[in-house]
């Protein structure tokens, strides 16, 4: 019998559903199952505060249960973090620049004003606070492995955004930042989940190039319509992924 | 029989100023040759004091003047990043070698040799704004940081019409290479204390006035309407590097600064001292405006200084807590209670460092 994995994740891991319903799945390595995150409700984070500022939280209690009686065997793959970053980096009135101690052969934004790179990481890492809280508590709460897969990297061309704006419409009316201030905060955000898997021992697993346009923002097969998700193909591309690597 | 005293006012006698009076607004204690009005732009800038000064702006019906702000994505962060301390984000600027050298470094007229600090950890510290938390992670990034601050120090200097410096310290360290003046001793805060380049340094009343004429010749030829303000910090010394006792070190450093802002006041026109100095030092007050380590100044202690200070330049008043303060055990306490405050107030202070036993938090 082929190994279970399950997938937990919010409107990123559509692509991935959508892509086990053009597939047979008897024809995968793997076994797959999806638990959307908007099962949980609606206005829970990954860990709940206690004292109201995080410095005292545990384990949302609904998601807890759900992992405990149903993530009993094979492995959990979360992409919990969703793009969090992106309303940061759409809005060309809020355009700034960073520089990635990480990757400095990304290019500069020299005509905007440069944000030191731990004021912005800071900033992140607070938005997505709950979320790297809840890597090592979910760990805690399973026997089984767990596996944190990258979110999408963020679509690099602004037309496509303008002509799909979805949610991200009020952003726009002072025009689009360039595509590197949202693909730098992308960096930002993966570095920081890569970072706290790596120190509570869970696997970071990268996303395939295949998915990459050669610049590194979502691959254009991937658009899916609007501002951010990626498609079907998206899908496929990551479920090969998987079985690869897993 | 007639003599000068005859004619001089209460002012200027000390039984009728002084004695048994806790001194305030009304006591004609300041003389200001100029207004300030609700719409100028008032940077300040100094010692630690001076953001007592910058924090009562605003109940004085003065805008926070601000030109290094940090972007709206981390203006939530800012106070942890040392912005909306000052116009621009320098820090606390303790000696007027400081002040003079951050105008010519602002301009390029000053590149000092020693301008990055490195620490065992790979991060990057600004030797002139050590106060800057967690610092840079590479070179690149601090030099294009200290560009953007720059240009912010610049606009500060172009754009205001009033400049308050709190005078704060005489001893300073700088750079043998080429005299740069650090606000804080390598080593301390960030950086690494090396005697073959780092040199005490403790300037005397003549280098003072020539820094400060300096520095206002310059400021006067960028900006020639500006009124300047000199005062000084009645914030004692954390800790004197010259051997003396730390109470006699302190009395020469103040006394150097009142003299240097003296000498400077009546050498140029609209440039004025207002003496925050003498009225939290004030006998009469037997130390009430001091907290508990007789060193900082209290919440009430600031908020008759700048009462003062806005009586003087025909601001808004403010309403003082002012209470008698009792003496004796009740005193004691009473001060307590307003040391805790005024150190809810989160006075960012580089100099403390030099205290490695000081405890800065509450």
């Amino acid at each position: 019998m082929s190994k279970m994995i399950t997938i937990w994740g919010h409107s990123h891991i559509a692509a991935i559903s959508a892509a086990l319903q053009l597939v047979d799945q008897k024809n995968l390595r793997l076994q797959y199952r999806i638990k959307s995150g908007f099962d949980f409700r609606s206005d829970g984070w990954i860990v709940e505060p206690i004292d109201g500022n995080f410095e005292t939280y545990w384990l949302n209690t609904e998601i807890a249960q759900w992992l405990r009686n149903n993530v009993n065997e094979g492995i959990l793959v979360i992409q919990i973090s969703g793009s969090d970053y992106l309303p940061y980096g759409i809005s060309a009135a809020q355009a700034f620049d960073v520089i990635l101690p990480f990757d400095k052969t990304i290019d500069q934004l020299p005509s905007l004003t440069m944000i030191p790179y731990l004021e912005l990481k800071s900033k992140i890492k607070n938005v997505i606070r709950h979320i790297l809280l809840g890597i090592p508590l979910i760990k805690q709460e399973i026997n089984v492995p767990v596996i944190y897969l990258e979110t999408p990297p963020p679509i690099g061309d602004n037309e496509y955004i303008r002509a799909h704006p979805s949610w991200a419409a009020g952003l726009m009316n002072e025009g689009i930042a360039d595509p590197l201030v949202r693909y730098k905060l992308w960096r930002i955000h993966s570095q920081l989940i890569q970072e706290a898997c790596e120190k509570h021992g869970v696997r970071f697993i990268s996303l395939p190039s295949s998915v990459l346009d050669e610049r590194g923002f979502l691959h254009p097969s991937a658009y899916d319509g609007d501002v951010m998700h990626a498609n079907a193909w998206y899908g496929h591309q990551l479920l090969s992924h998987l079985d690869s690597v897993l | 029989m007639s003599h000068p005293f005859k004619k001089a006012p209460d002012r200027s006698f000390w039984s009728r100023a002084v004695s048994g009076r806790r001194l305030g607004p009304k006591d004609d204690i300041s003389r200001s040759s100029f207004k300030i009005a609700p719409s100028d732009r008032v940077a300040t800038a100094g010692s630690c004091f001076a953001q007592h000064v910058s924090r009562y702006l605003s109940t004085i019906g003065i805008q926070p003047f601000r030109t290094e702000r940090p972007h709206q994505l981390v203006a939530d962060q800012a106070d942890s990043y040392l912005y909306n301390v000052y116009p621009a984000r320098f820090g606390n600027i303790y000696t007027a070698r400081q002040l003079k050298q951050l105008l010519l470094r602002a301009y390029g007229n000053f590149k000092p040799a020693e301008n990055i600090w490195v620490s065992p950890a790979g991060l990057y510290t600004d030797p002139y704004r050590p106060g800057i938390p967690e610092g840079f992670t590479s070179e690149e990034e601090l030099l294009r940081d200290q560009e953007q601050h720059f240009r912010s120090v610049r606009k500060m200097f172009e754009d205001l019409n009033v400049f308050v410096f709190t005078l704060g310290l005489t001893e300073g360290w700088i750079s043998r290479k080429d005299g740069a003046c650090f606000p804080s001793c390598p080593g301390t805060m960030a950086g690494q204390f090396n005697e073959d380049e780092h040199a005490f340094i403790n300037f005397s009343v003549i280098e003072v006035i020539e820094d400060l004429k300096d520095f206002i010749d310059r400021l006067r030829d960028i900006n020639p309407e500006c009124r300047i303000i000199l005062t000084v910090s009645p914030v004692a010394l954390v800790a004197t590097a010259t051997g003396e006792h730390v109470l006699v070190a302190n009395t020469y450093s103040k006394s150097v600064l009142r003299v240097a802002a003296q000498e400077i006041c009546l050498k140029y026109n609209r440039v004025d001292y207002f003496p925050s100095f003498e009225i939290i030092n004030n006998p009469s007050a037997r130390g009430a405006y001091f907290t508990s380590d007789s060193r900082g100044v209290t919440d009430e202690g600031v908020a008759v200084v700048m009462s003062t200070f806005s009586h003087s330049y025909g601001l808004d008043s403010i309403d003082l807590p002012l209470q008698e303060v009792p003496f004796g055990s009740d005193a004691i306490k009473a001060q307590d209670e307003i040391a805790e405050a005024s150190l809810q107030m989160n006075i960012v202070c580089e100099e403390l460092n030099n205290d490695s036993n000081f405890d800065s938090k509450p």
